[in-house]
């Protein structure tokens, strides 16, 4: 009995897990233009379209400047956030820790709206560097968090000095 | 100065940077919008010389000269247009404003001279309304934003029809614990799955959550609008079933929001969830087996337990995130789902209403910090209990 509680509870929750992205990849190479199922033919078209139009195009190297450009960023602020932090006090520490985690909860339509107000208002030209930096905090906040974890977890020491 | 370790100044060096980055791409933005949602700037702006007389002493004489050089400096238009927010609170106000402003280098600087020219000047109650207006802070966008305002017996009233705002904010910590709930409900097997399951299952099940970690949010939500709408698989496998004969309206309400938003934020309960699971000793479910509990009793009175800290971990680390949801409710739910993101950025894109949108973001915000540091002290209290426990 125990067995059937598992194994149904466990492919109805795999199955609301899976079956979304199962199903959103096929309509990729729908014939029709509509995201609906059954399909209307097998096409490449959508692909064709996709990179031969400038505005889809550019949209595509705007994802990859912000990507690259917010992980350099966050990677560096981040990692030296984890080190400084590990050298730090009990309460220097706790300090830091909120300092550098607390951007991971802040909802992003309040960065947004907060980054907007201090530094982009206005007739002020819109330029891709505003996107790169908008999400840093969270970023390096992530990038923070990871770094103390996997080091603590190798119990990391540090050249220089005897503390942890 | 005392003598630094070579660990604290190495410890200074390495901060130096990410100190600066944060406090210019995160503190600095974030008080900028705390400060403008007190801000009063327009009255304040009015009474230079009232605004710092009145923070340094009680009512006298400096005082009423400080008013009246402040309102002859005004333009006739300044005049009207302070009198008229004035008299949003204490009507009479607009016309003593105008008044006593049109007379203001002609009357006595005195406190007699401006009773002797209009007696309301002696009342109590309108300089406690000068009082209220004219310092740098107000709580009047708080109060807008709310509905909340000081009811004349002391307490706290919320006037019908003005609780629009509360009651969407009500209405975000309700679908926000929806959430958390089934997120908890369909993630719990799936973890139990990665932590007690053959080899075999966990790569299965943890690729799963992987691959939907690292999807994007609007990928997941597109999914589930191709899933859930009229002509759309649900609704045509159900048809296929004869459970129904018509299509059943799954999407663009709070059914398909809670569904869609579940789905998003299904890998942050199952990834804590996992991590506690994996510290429990199997030793100790294998030593009640073999004491004679069965597996229904041994998962309700020895693994259960000591899996509620992840299922703590993991629902608060949603409820906080589902807060904030702004791109899922706006692609999968009607107007009545929207949560309280959806207004802050509606406020901005729709006539640049910073005033609003901070006072909303602040009130956001407070709710998502209290709850974190909620979360963490019942962590820490935990932690000493178990500690404490072990030791007795």
């Amino acid at each position: 009995m125990s067995r059937v509680i598992y194994w149904a509870s466990l492919t109805l929750a795999f199955v609301f897990l899976v079956a979304p992205l199962l199903i959103v990849l096929p309509l990729a190479f729908n014939d029709s233009s509509f995201l609906t199922y059954p399909m209307d033919g097998f096409t490449f078209r959508w692909f064709g379209v996709f990179f031969t139009a400038p505005p889809w195009l550019d949209s595509l190297y705007n994802s990859f400047k912000v990507a690259l450009g917010t992980t350099l960023i966050a990677v560096l602020v981040g990692g030296l956030a984890a080190m400084g932090t590990m050298l730090a006090g009990k309460w220097g520490q706790r300090l830091l820790s909120a300092l550098f985690v607390s951007p991971i909860v802040i909802p992003s339509v309040v960065m947004g709206v907060a980054m907007a107000y201090a530094y982009f208002q206005g007739d002020m030209p819109r330029h891709i560097s505003q996107l790169i930096l908008g999400p840093v905090a969270f970023a390096g906040g992530i990038a923070a968090v990871i770094c103390r974890w996997s080091w603590r977890i190798r119990s990391w020491r540090h050249p220089w000095c005897s503390c942890r | 100065m005392p003598k630094l370790k070579p660990a604290q100044i190495a410890s200074l060096l390495l901060l130096a940077l990410p100190v600066a980055v944060y406090v210019a791409l995160y503190l600095l933005p974030i008080l900028s919008i705390g400060r403008l949602s007190v801000d009063n700037g327009d009255l304040s702006r009015q009474f230079p010389s009232l605004s710092a007389e009145l923070d340094a002493s009680e009512l006298d004489d400096a005082d009423a000269a400080a008013l009246l050089a402040d309102l002859a400096a005004m333009s006739r238009k300044d005049r009207a247009e302070v009198g008229r927010m004035f008299n949003q609170e204490l009507s009479g106000m607009r016309s003593l404003i105008i008044d006593t402003g049109k007379e203001a280098e002609t009357l006595e600087p005195t406190l007699q001279g401006l009773a002797a020219f209009d007696p309301r000047w002696s009342e109590a109650r309108v300089w406690e309304l000068i009082d209220r207006n004219v310092s740098p802070i107000t709580w009047r966008h708080l109060q807008k934003a709310t509905g909340i305002k000081p009811a004349p017996d002391g307490g706290f009233q919320v006037a019908p029809g003005d609780d629009i705002y509360l009651k969407i904010m009500v209405r975000t910590l309700v679908i926000g614990l929806q959430v958390t709930l089934l997120t908890l409900l369909i993630g719990y097997p799936l973890a139990y799955a990665v932590a007690t399951g053959t080899r075999r299952v966990q790569a299965f099940v943890m690729m799963a959550v992987l691959l939907s970690f690292w999807t994007s949010i609007l990928v997941r939500t597109t999914a589930w609008v191709v899933l859930l709408q009229t002509n759309g698989l649900m609704n045509g496998f159900l048809i296929w079933l004869g459970a129904i004969t018509e299509p059943l309206q799954l999407i663009f309400n709070r059914f398909g929001t809670v569904v869609a938003m579940t789905h998003v934020l299904l890998p942050f309960a199952i990834l804590p969830m996992i991590n506690v699971m994996k510290t429990i000793p199997m030793a100790q479910a294998q030593a009640s087996r073999s004491l004679g509990a069965g597996p229904v009793e041994t998962f309700l009175r020895v693994w259960f337990p000591q899996s509620l800290r992840g299922v703590a971990v993991g629902g608060g680390t949603v409820f906080i995130l589902a807060l904030g949801f702004y791109v899922t409710p706006a692609l999968t739910g009607g107007p009545g789902d929207q949560m309280l993101s959806y207004y802050i950025a509606d406020f901005v894109r729709k006539g640049l209403n910073w005033g609003m949108a901070s006072v909303l973001s602040i009130l956001l915000l407070v709710c998502v910090l209290l709850l974190m540091v909620t979360g963490l002290l019942l962590r820490q209290l935990w932690d000493r209990n178990k500690t404490a426990g072990r030791a007795a």
